[in-house]
């Protein structure tokens, strides 16, 4: 417990821990950290992210604007979202968050145990006369979702409350906020994801270079899933108009024990083994193996991933030179010959092999088909399947983002849909008096409320109630 | 006995002509309401009421006829999602309004600013051949598109209720119109359940990008703009509790969180290079 000391010259000595503390749940200090999270999303639209840029766009980017860009740097804005200043920022964030939930918490466990009457005084309505009985009374809040209170009830003046859980919404829904925050942190400081590019049959051993592209978090060492995966089958679907309707993959893991498992996945389903979970990649294509068997040397394999292509009827274009050779090849591969299709179904490649001073040489290969080279070497079209990519991604604190995101939303909700709201009914009897109508009133209601939200139409929600309690006793 | 569906051309007719019909029944109600408003004729207020209700039938019916004939929900391309967002717009105002009679004063902002939504549809494509993309399916995803819906509606309420409080505040005090502390009450709550609405979406968007990329969150730029605007809510709110913001602060508060969501949603898809780019046909 922080306590201020009085030194002997009247001034008070407030410990430095109490400033933190006072600083940390100061409404100034929140809002300016929700305005510097959002300007720090706002620069991280503006300001190119180094993760989503290649380096060649870098290095252009270096050599246009030189002093920008090592001031950029400097302040780490290209990689706003893993900034040492921004990590502070969430850091201060939640620590706000801490010391704002444990008096918050303290707050509603002592409201818990006090009268709300103590904040009500129902003033006397002249204007709202009607022979209630306690009875109507309870019936007419019951129906409107009030209960009684027990803790201020007397005949003469009754308490209801309504939606008595909202007083919790803001520890609930901040106490979300905070799990949030917290596995994000833990997620960016442990997660490993690789993407691995398999063509169908090829397999994945898992081991650190063979990743096309991997990201680790900061405490996190390489990323060496220890399984090897194949890629057994592959299997994309279209509509009519061409566009891709869903993808398909199956997955053969083997795991440390030696036990196979087949994983379909697809996209929006991954696979889970071993805590890893299996995500395919919406990236994907046709994969060409052509050999070139060689009088002078070794055979050369050639592996071509070609990128599917956006419409049915279109061809892939690619051009190559087969390396330590003087081939270059113009090939312009058609999946489905038969149709325009994007499934591999009838495959050919078109061939424009060229060799220096020399015409070039176009010819037609199915898969398995050869062709003799000016040179006197063999091209071979070996086969073609499909390629994907598959993610590799262990994450920490899924379950806790979870339950922030239920708590933040249930929080949220309680807070603005159920805001708690006290109604004090005071009857007092009154002399009677002959109205024009022939009723006479013998009792007076006094309705008084308190909310902390939305008092204006909490106002207008009273006066509906001493219209109703009005025509209720009327019926009677 | 089978059932058998309208052909295509039938359906597209009918798409259009239950649009319009409900556009020319918006727009009488809108009519209705401004008398109401102005004449301080409650009966007028009544008249709008129902024929905005009304209008809600044609409406309905012109957006599953569209759903049958280009097989998917209003989702996809921006005139469905505009459409949609006046539907779910009116239909929120309606359902609120339903009770707190005194409140439907409000429609006179809110249905002309639905009528725009569906008047910007006029200016869009309306293709029918595209098909929803590999990604777009899971009920992650069905609550990220549907929650922006009522998100929308709270939206439009809210703003409604604060421009018709900086109109009213100009003026000599009124028994015609919604008191000025009902109409920032207004203001407060729907920015309230806009704030729960939107942060639904956000949280359905990411754990739908959890199951399709590993990842549920990548700062992409609708991403960014949706949290901005998400932090924007949490501040006017934060602002109203702790700092007694009310009144004309609010409500200009409130119009720029409007105009960010609105930049959010459809502005910046076409804007810049993001993974929501695919919805943006």
């Amino acid at each position: 417990m922080v306590t201020a000391r009085r030194p002997v010259d009247g001034r008070i000595n407030i410990p430095p821990m109490r400033h933190l503390i006072r600083f940390l749940l100061s409404p100034f200090t929140i809002i300016a950290m929700m305005g510097a999270v959002g300007t720090a999303s706002l620069m991280g639209t503006i300001i190119p992210q180094s993760v989503d840029k290649t380096p060649r766009f870098l290095a252009a980017w270096q050599a246009a604007n030189p002093f920008k860009f090592v001031l950029i740097r400097l302040l780490q804005l290209d990689r706003i979202y893993t900034s040492v200043w921004f990590l502070t920022l969430i850091g201060i964030i939640a620590c706000s968050l801490t010391c704002s939930l444990y008096y918050q918490i303290k707050r509603a466990l002592r409201a818990q145990k006090l009268s709300p009457d103590s904040k009500t005084n129902p003033k006397p309505d002249p204007s709202c006369r009607a022979n209630v009985t306690e009875k109507i009374l309870r019936r007419v809040m019951r129906q409107r979702g009030y209960r009684p209170f027990a803790a201020g009830a007397s005949p003469d003046n009754l308490i209801f409350i309504k939606n008595k859980a909202g007083k919790w919404g803001g520890v609930v829904f901040h106490l979300g906020l905070l799990c949030i925050i917290l596995a994000g942190l833990w997620n960016a400081s442990l997660q490993q994801r690789g993407l691995a590019i398999l063509t169908v049959g090829e397999t994945f051993t898992g081991q650190t270079g063979k990743w096309a592209t991997t990201r680790t978090g900061a405490l996190a060492g390489a990323f060496t899933p220890r399984l090897t995966a194949r890629l057994a089958g592959f299997q994309p679907r279209y509509w009519n108009s061409g566009q891709v309707k869903t993808i398909r993959s199956t997955v053969s893991v083997t795991s440390g024990g030696g036990k196979s498992r087949i994983i379909p996945i697809s996209i929006n389903h991954p696979g889970y083994i071993n805590g890893i979970k299996l995500f395919l990649s919406g990236d994907y294509g046709y994969a060409l193996d052509l050999l070139l068997n060689s009088k002078s040397s070794h055979p050369i394999l050639a592996h071509i991933l070609l990128a599917a292509p956006a419409r049915p009827n279109e061809a892939v274009l690619y051009d190559m030179t087969i390396p330590t050779t003087v081939y270059r090849l113009h090939i312009n591969f058609h999946p489905d010959r038969s149709k325009p299709s994007m499934l591999l179904t009838s495959p050919s490649a078109d061939l424009a092999v060229s060799v220096p001073e020399m015409p070039p040489l176009k010819t037609r290969l199915l898969p398995g088909q050869s062709i003799a080279l000016p040179m006197g070497d063999t091209l071979t079209f070996n086969k073609v399947s499909y390629w994907t990519g598959i993610i590799f991604a262990k994450s920490y604190g899924i379950p806790l983002l979870y339950a922030g995101f239920g708590l933040c939303i249930a929080g949220a909700f309680l807070l603005y849909a159920l805001p708690v709201k006290v109604a004090c009914i005071q009857i007092s009897p009154v002399r009677p008096q002959r109205q024009r109508g022939g009723a006479e009133y013998l009792r007076q209601i006094s309705i008084s409320g308190r909310t902390r939200r939305f008092q204006a139409l909490f106002g207008l929600e009273l006066q509906e109630i001493a219209i109703e309690l009005q025509a209720a006793a009327l019926v009677q | 006995m089978t059932l058998t569906l309208p052909d295509h051309r039938h359906l597209l007719i009918l798409t259009a002509v239950a649009h319009w019909l409900a556009v020319s029944l918006y727009l009488s109600a809108s009519g209705f309401f401004f008398h109401g408003l102005r004449s301080g004729k409650t009966k007028s207020l009544k008249i709008g009421f129902w024929l905005a209700a009304t209008g809600m039938l044609p409406h309905t019916l012109a957006l599953g006829a569209r759903w049958l004939t280009v097989g998917h929900g209003p989702y996809l391309q921006k005139d469905e999602s505009l459409s949609v967002l006046a539907y779910g717009t009116i239909g929120m105002f309606l359902l609120f309004s339903a009770k707190s009679t005194r409140l439907r004063g409000i429609g006179t902002i809110l249905l002309p600013g639905a009528l725009v939504l569906m008047a910007a549809q006029l200016f869009l494509p309306a293709e029918t051949g595209i098909r929803p993309p590999a990604t777009f399916n899971g009920i992650w995803f069905a609550i990220h598109v549907t929650s922006i819906i009522p998100a929308m509606g709270a939206f439009f309420i809210a703003i409604s209720s604060a421009i018709l409080y900086l109109w009213q505040e100009k003026r000599p005090p009124s028994s015609k119109l919604p008191s000025l502390p009902v109409l920032d009450a207004c203001n407060y709550k729907y920015a309230g359940f806009a704030f729960i609405l939107w942060g639904i979406m956000i949280v359905a968007g990411a754990a739908w990008a959890e199951q399709s990329w590993g990842s549920y969150w990548s700062w992409d730029p609708i991403e960014n703009w949706s949290l901005i605007t998400w932090l924007l809510l949490g501040l006017l709110l934060h602002l109203r509790r702790f700092h007694g913001w009310q009144g004309k602060k609010a409500a200009w508060l409130m119009i720029a969180c409007f105009s960010v969501s609105i930049l959010t949603l459809f502005f910046l898809p076409v804007l810049t290079g993001s993974i929501h780019k695919e919805y943006l046909l």
